[in-house]
Formats: C-alpha cells, sequence, structure tokens
C-alpha cells in the first residue's frame, strides 16, 4: 500500500492556494443540541468552503463538514458513541445473484448502527474529543508531555480566533478573503479542521458529511460497494466477471486529467525526491 | 446473535485449562487450532475487542462490522492501538537519551484476528537458504548477528502445505522462478489481477524479471465456507465485510471454537507472567471491566508480536523471564521496506482489488552476490482511499483551497498510483530491541515498550542497490512520475520479529525451535518473535506454518508432523 509518509519531509510551503470569490456559505443557525453556537455553526462553514470551495460541485459546508465536526464533538452524547460506523454493509449496494448480477435485493444499513467501543478505546475518545481536563484522571502522560488537548477546546479556541480576526461575520466576506483569515490561524488548528472537512467530504455519510454522496460523484468514485463488489464470482460457470474493470482499463474519456498545475506540481516533488519524469 | 466486543466466545463452561495462548492472531490461533483438535482445553486471551459475531456458532457462518469505511479503520483506530492511552516510544539508539518520539510506533492492530486481519494476507513461503543466512553471510556481515534457523525449509514443507489449506491460499503453482519446492498445490487459483499490476507484469519479462501473481490468503473461490472474494478493495488495511480474506479469526480460530475445547476472553490484557523457578505459574490479566485477575493453565504460549511478547516479558520480571541469554528483546527485525511510487497519465482504478495482486522475487537476491545483493519481495501495489487521499494533499501538497479539490479530482495519489514494495531482509543486530520505557505508561499504568532500532549498512544499502531497478520497471511500464519515497523516521513496518531467538544454544538463543524456552519448561512462543532472521518475505504464512509445528509438538512431542491435514 502507498502510505502516506511519502512527502514527509517537504516542505508544504509550495502548496497555492487559489482564491475564488463569494464562498457562500449559509448563514443558518446551528441545529439545536450542536456543540457550536450560531456564529461558530457559520464559520466553521465559511472555513469549510475555504478547505473546500464550491465551484460547480459542492464546497465543504454544503458537503455537510459541520455537521460531520458537530457529531463528534457531541459523539459521547449518544450510546454507543458516535465513533465508529456500523457494518458490514450500507444497503447502498445489493447482494449479488449466484450467477455474479446484481440482485434487486438490498441489506439493511448496517452503518448507522453505531458500534460500542471498548474500554480502552473509550477512554482513548474522550480524551482525544474532551481533552485531559473532560476526563476524571487525565491522560496517562501528562505529567511528562503535558495535558491532552481535546477537539473540542481546539475547535472552539480555533473558531473563536477567526471571529475576532474580522470586523465582518466570515460568512459575509468572500473566499478570497475568508482565506486569508484561514491562513493566519493555529497551524494546529488548520491542519485538524482541513482533515475533518475532507474526512466529512469522502468518508461514508453515516458519519454526517458526504451528502446526497456528492463528495464520492465529484472524485468519480463508486464509495462503498459491498456486498455487491466489482468482481463477482460465477458458481454457476466458477469463473469471475469483472462487473467493472478490475484487469483491464476503463473505457470512455478521463473525465478530470491531470492539468497543467497539477503536473507542475508532480515535477517539483519528484525532482526534490530525485526521482524520474518521463 | 449480537455483537459484543468482550463476551466470552467457544465454551464459557471451561474453568480449567491445560494451555492459555496469550494473542489471538495468525501464531495463537494457530496454535488454538491444533491443541484443541487434540483435546487440550485451551484459552485464548487477547487485548483487544472482538468484532465478529458468531465465531463460534456450529449453523452459520460468521458475520463482523468491519466495512467499506476509511474513518472507522484507518482514520479512527478501530483496529490499531491507539497512541494516546497506548503509546510506543522510539528512539534510534541508547545516545538518543530515553526517547525521541512518543506516539504511534509499528502500529499494528491489537483485535481478535491480529494483525492478520488488517493485512491483505499476503503468504509467500520463504525460500530454502532464508533459513541459513548464519552460515551463508555471517560471517561477512559486520555488527550483526545472523544465525541458522533451528529448523530447515525441508522440514517445514509439509507444515507450509497445512497452513495454506487451513487459512486458504490461492496461487500458482510453478509461477515463482525462485520459490522452494512444494509437496501440495495451491489451494486456489489465483483470483483477479488488478490492471496497474498487471501493466508492470506485462513489461518486467522485458526487463528480465518474473512477475507472478501473488500467494494470497483470500478467496477465489468458495473455500471452507466463506465466499469468493469480490474485490471491493477494501482489503490491505481493512478488515473484510465478507470473509473471503483468510484471517485467524474465521479460519483457525473458528476451527478451534468449534471443537468445545476452546474459550476465546476478548478485551483481556494479559499484564504479568507469575514465575515460580523455572515455570509460569500464572497470567494476571485485566479483564474488560478493568479488574485483574489470575487465570491458570498447565502450559503457555506467548503470541502477542514480537513487541508485546517482549514487553511482557518485562513487565513480569524487570530483568526478563526466561532471559539467561541475556538476549530477550534484542535483535528486533522489521521488513525494510523501499516504496517505489509512480503516477501514471492514465487512471489504474486501484481501488479495485486486493491491493496487492502480483509480485517480484527477483529482486530477493542470492546470498553473497554482490550483483544481486539480498533484499526482499516486491509487492506490485496500488492507491488507496480518497479519505487518505485527502490527508496527503492536506499534510504534504495541497492543505487547502482550489487546489485540494483540482488533485482529489485528478486523483494523481489515489487512481493514477502503482506502488511498488520491496519488503527487504533486515539485518539482526543486537543493539535493535525492546525494553520498557522507563516513564511513559499506557492507561492502566503500565510501561509501555520503547523500540531502539536503527537500520544497518546491510539493507540501505541493498535499497540504494535497488532502487534504481524499481524507478525502471515503473518507467517502462508507463508510469509519468517515479520517485522512491523517503524512509520513515519512525518505526512504521507491520512486519515485527525478534526479540526471542530460537535456536539450540540456550546462551545464544531465547527458546529452542518447538518455541520453547530454555529458561522456563512450560512456556512457549509461537510468533515471529523466535525468528533469527526476517527473510524477505511476509511473515503471515511462515507464522501460521510454525506455530503448526510448535502445537504439534506441544501433542506429540518429536512427530510434530501427526497434527498436518
Amino acid at each position: 500500500m502507498f502510505t502516506r509518509r511519502v512527502f514527509l519531509r517537504l516542505a508544504a510551503a509550495s502548496a497555492a492556494v487559489v482564491a475564488l470569490p463569494g464562498c457562500g456559505a449559509t448563514p443558518e443557525k446551528a441545529p439545536p443540541g450542536s456543540f457550536f453556537t450560531d456564529p461558530e455553526w457559520r464559520a466553521m462553514n465559511a472555513l469549510a468552503d475555504v478547505v473546500l470551495p464550491p465551484d460547480d460541485a459542492p464546497g465543504g459546508s454544503a458537503l455537510g463538514a459541520a455537521t460531520y465536526i458537530d457529531t463528534l464533538m457531541r459523539a459521547f452524547d449518544s450510546n454507543p458513541p458516535l465513533i465508529h460506523a456500523g457494518g458490514p454493509y450500507s444497503g447502498r449496494q445489493p447482494f449479488a445473484n449466484s450467477d455474479g448480477t446484481p440482485s434487486a435485493n438490498f441489506p439493511e444499513n448496517d452503518f448507522k448502527n453505531f458500534i460500542p467501543l471498548s474500554r480502552v478505546a473509550d477512554r482513548a475518545w474522550r480524551l482525544r474529543i474532551l481533552g485531559s481536563s473532560g476526563v476524571p484522571g487525565g491522560g496517562p502522560n501528562d505529567a511528562l508531555l503535558g495535558p491532552v488537548v481535546g477537539l473540542r477546546d481546539l475547535m472552539k479556541q480555533g473558531l473563536a480566533a477567526a471571529i475576532a480576526a474580522s470586523k465582518d461575520p466570515i460568512e459575509s466576506l468572500t473566499n478570497d478573503q475568508a482565506t486569508a483569515i484561514f491562513a493566519q490561524l493555529d497551524a494546529t488548528f488548520q491542519k485538524t479542521f482541513a482533515e475533518l472537512v475532507v474526512e466529512a467530504a469522502f468518508a461514508v455519510p453515516e458519519y454526517g458529511g458526504n451528502g446526497n454522496l456528492a463528495g464520492w460523484a465529484m472524485i468519480h468514485y463508486a464509495g462503498d460497494i459491498q456486498p455487491l463488489g466489482y468482481s463477482l464470482f460465477d458458481e454457476t460457470t466458477s469463473t469471475y466477471v469483472e462487473r467493472v474493470p478490475v484487469s483491464t482499463a476503463d473505457p470512455g474519456p478521463d473525465l478530470d486529467p491531470m492539468d497543467d498545475d497539477t503536473n507542475a506540481q508532480l515535477t517539483l516533488y519528484t525532482h526534490l525526491l530525485n526521482g524520474r519524469v518521463s | 446473535m449480537t455483537l459484543s466486543l468482550n463476551a466470552v466466545v467457544g465454551n464459557a463452561s471451561l474453568s480449567t485449562f491445560d494451555v492459555i495462548v496469550i494473542g489471538a492472531g495468525a501464531g495463537g490461533c494457530a496454535v488454538a487450532e491444533v491443541l484443541t483438535r487434540f483435546g487440550q482445553k485451551v484459552l485464548v486471551l487477547e487485548a483487544g475487542p472482538n468484532y465478529f459475531i458468531g465465531l463460534d456458532d456450529p449453523a452459520n457462518a460468521p458475520t463482523s462490522v468491519y466495512s467499506n469505511d476509511e474513518v472507522k479503520l484507518d482514520r479512527r483506530f478501530m483496529l490499531r492501538q491507539d497512541p494516546i492511552v497506548e503509546p510506543r516510544t522510539f528512539r534510534a539508539s541508547e545516545s538518543d537519551g530515553d526517547r525521541t518520539f512518543t506516539g504511534a510506533v509499528c502500529n499494528i492492530p491489537k483485535t481478535v484476528g491480529g494483525a492478520a486481519l488488517h493485512a491483505d494476507v499476503k503468504t509467500p513461503r520463504f525460500a530454502p537458504t532464508d533459513f541459513q543466512l548464519g552460515t551463508l553471510i555471517g560471517g561477512n556481515v559486520q555488527n550483526a548477528s545472523f544465525a541458522d534457523w533451528p529448523v530447515q525449509y525441508d522440514a517445514l514443507e509439509p507444515f507450509y502445505g497445512h497452513a495454506e489449506r487451513a487459512i486458504g491460499v490461492q496461487g500458482l503453482d510453478g509461477a515463482d522462478p525462485f520459490a522452494g519446492p512444494r509437496s501440495t498445490p495451491y489451494p486456489m487459483p489465483p483470483g483477479v489481477g488488478m490492471y496497474g499490476a498487471l501493466k508492470v507484469a506485462n513489461v518486467a519479462k522485458q526487463l528480465g524479471y518474473t512477475a507472478f501473481p501473488f500467494p494470497t490468503a483470500v478467496t477465489s473461490q468458495p473455500y471452507d465456507g466463506r465466499p469468493a472474494c469480490n474485490d471491493c478493495g477494501y482489503c490491505g488495511d481493512y478488515g473484510c465485510p465478507t470473509n473471503a480474506k483468510g484471517s485467524p479469526a474465521v479460519t483457525t480460530l473458528r476451527k478451534a471454537l468449534l471443537t468445545g475445547n476452546c474459550q476465546l476472553r476478548p478485551e483481556t490484557r494479559a499484564i504479568k507472567l507469575l514465575v515460580t523457578g523455572t515455570s509460569v505459574t500464572g497470567v494476571v490479566v485485566i479483564a474488560p471491566d478493568g479488574s485483574q485477575q489470575t487465570l491458570t493453565a498447565d502450559r503457555y504460549v506467548l503470541a502477542a508480536t514480537a513487541i508485546e511478547d517482549a514487553r511482557l516479558l518485562f513487565l513480569s520480571d524487570p530483568a526478563g523471564v526466561g532471559n539467561s541469554s541475556g538476549l530477550v528483546g534484542r535483535n528486533l527485525m522489521f521488513h525494510y521496506g523501499t516504496q517505489a511510487i509512480g503516477i501514471f497519465n492514465e487512471r489504474l482504478h486501484g481501488d479495485r482489488g486486493r491491493s496487492v495482486t502480483h509480485a517480484i522475487s527477483d529482486f530477493r537476491g542470492v546470498p553473497n552476490d554482490p550483483n544481486h545483493p539480498l533484499a526482499g519481495i516486491l509487492e506490485l501495489g496500488a492507491g488507496y482511499g480518497p479519505v487518505n487521499e485527502a490527508i496527503t494533499y492536506v499534510e504534504n501538497t495541497a492543505p487547502y483551497g482550489a487546489r485540494l479539490k483540482a488533485l482529489m479530482r485528478q486523483s494523481p495519489f489515489r487512481d493514477r498510483v502503482a506502488s511498488f514494495l520491496l519488503q527487504a531482509e533486515d539485518a539482526p543486530q543486537l543493539t535493535n530491541r525492546v525494553d520498557l520505557d522507563p516513564a511513559v505508561v499506557d492507561l492502566d499504568g503500565l510501561p509501555v515498550a520503547r523500540i531502539t532500532y536503527k537500520n544497518h549498512p546491510f539493507e540501505t544499502s541493498a535499497r540504494d542497490f535497488y532502487s534504481p531497478k524499481l524507478l525502471d520497471l515503473l518507467q517502462a511500464a508507463g508510469a509519468k512520475y517515479a520517485f522512491i519515497a523517503p524512509a520513515d523516521d519512525v518505526p512504521g513496518a507491520s512486519h515485527l520479529m525478534g526479540t526471542l531467538r530460537m535456536g539450540t544454544d540456550p546462551t545464544l538463543s531465547v527458546c529452542d525451535e518447538f518455541g520453547q524456552f530454555h529458561d522456563v519448561g512450560n512456556l512457549y512462543a509461537a510468533d515471529s518473535s523466535l525468528w533469527p532472521t526476517s527473510s524477505g518475505f511476509n511473515p503471515i504464512l511462515t507464522i501460521v506454518t510454525m506455530a503448526t509445528r510448535i502445537a504439534g509438538n506441544m501433542v506429540f512431542p518429536g512427530s510434530p508432523e501427526k497434527v498436518i491435514v
């Protein structure tokens, strides 16, 4: 497997951020019971659109980033906590017939039934969300490494800083202006917030994001595919049938080929790693 | 039946045991399968939770809560131990001080099924010369501790065949020109190859290499009550939603549980072995509710990984149980991974398939041949899912904005990637070791494992030698961009070996060839902690093979082959 450590030693400073006009975050209220205040909710939506700006496809806000983050912040308001979605199937794909074709029989959505946490995982996630100050006894190594800063505190502090950085509500700013504010925020908040936004955009929707599966549609991704799968074993002939290409090339045009900016970026990194460009 | 992460599974009425196995992974489950088949009463302790339903149900195939979900399985530590409450520490050498890093070090799954559950279960056999590197190269490598295995390929070959049948391996007989002789065929033919791997395989021959279907414990047809794999793409790093993957939980452990002679206790952490004289008299555990209990049996088997086995021995005795040789915890080995990345103009749809479907053994090398230094098997792999792809961009290339969105649409790191991973021989070194961190603890206040590890020029020079050849191969296959990923600063390996070296001389080893401790007569190890060298091939099949032989000798001393089926 390709690991994320590929570029760990590279500076990210060269990453270009292209500003877009009007981010269009919806100035709505926080839902009842939300961990966030109305101003925080609006700021969160605006900043989600900084991470994934809307264009002809939804941005971070419309993809449900705020709901995803709020669900995580309030995970322990539910029992089981909303940390690990259930399984094995979401009900979005059917079972296969014995000849490998899709049937009309769809399983129940097991994903919506979240899984209990083990004793260890419960302690870990309470610490991760609530921080050492929110968990009796704190973290096991607080005295040595310092207290664990919880996601709740990190989000609240980051959003407060974003709100304080502008005279006008963030949701009223252009995406360029909101991006400038985001770029000045605490680096840990920036990274954590961006990671949560992309998780929201491209994860299974049971966590609160990826509304209408628009995140997957945007990137030409089929999403969770069980129990149907891609290659179907036909028990009547004892052969495999590839429902969509697995061993061969995809037919049809590439809907989003690599553009000049992507090629330039890959060329740069390949050279930095003493690699080869053909 | 409903999900319970920590309920007792199997014969809950058992209260006295012949054997306690610590760790429900590839080794521990194989031991349990053999012992229970021959009437031994076995208690299997697993520190992690159980995400299966009905492992002990004779009437229905087990199900699980594994699914096509990147968030829970890769982002939220459902399988791997959580570094907030169960960290490990790392330093390259003692001169670095107590530690240079605290967090996720070699963070493999801790759950019923063990690390094999999340792997895509690649199962090559070791080659015959892999067991003889002490003789073949030991004297030529300074500051390394190469040693021969006390058991050789010929003796293991029938057990390899047993292991392949037990977990259900697909493969193509005779396809790997460097493999040792086989007496039995692969139980299943190869499944569907992935497009990216096949592109590379097709050009490998032009460069003088032989690509072949990777032997893998994934069903390519209905097998032993499990369905054929349908190539969902969530294989490497994920639990299998259909049980097509030969996880120890649904293969060997299930068989053990169905005998009525086995009891599994998940979320039960062994924290101390009680030793009197030369015998273990009990094991102290933390039960799921946090209480401590002492459990007893006639014999005890360690199978909790090379790191956690050694940690438990040091938690039990600061000098290390069974450590008259001074070698407990030492000679820790990983496979030294060299990762080559190729990004293609065309989409390779690497999210469809079993993660890795083909391999090349030409880079394993030949002992003492400077033109073919020892490295390992080359995995021809793919990319990963969209969440992990997005995190890659956030962390490294485009932290936010329109460029991030463009990269996700164009998908150079998911949909256009062919990735190689060279699993190279890692020279054993006395200085690479596991001990207890002097200050960092886990959520129960117990000292965590500290990893002291630094690469030897043996493996780094092999990386330097083969890296250009990997780039040649990627370019020949059509990669527009090809590069070698930087090596890890902190070990992230999943293949953990050494720390309880086996051998014939008690002054130079911890255990004998049947895993029995030289110093403690009723204590055994049955995982890759025993291995004197790492080989250059994925470890799971050899773990199952060795564990089967070890258990066989526990049942039939001197005639372990009697357990082969």
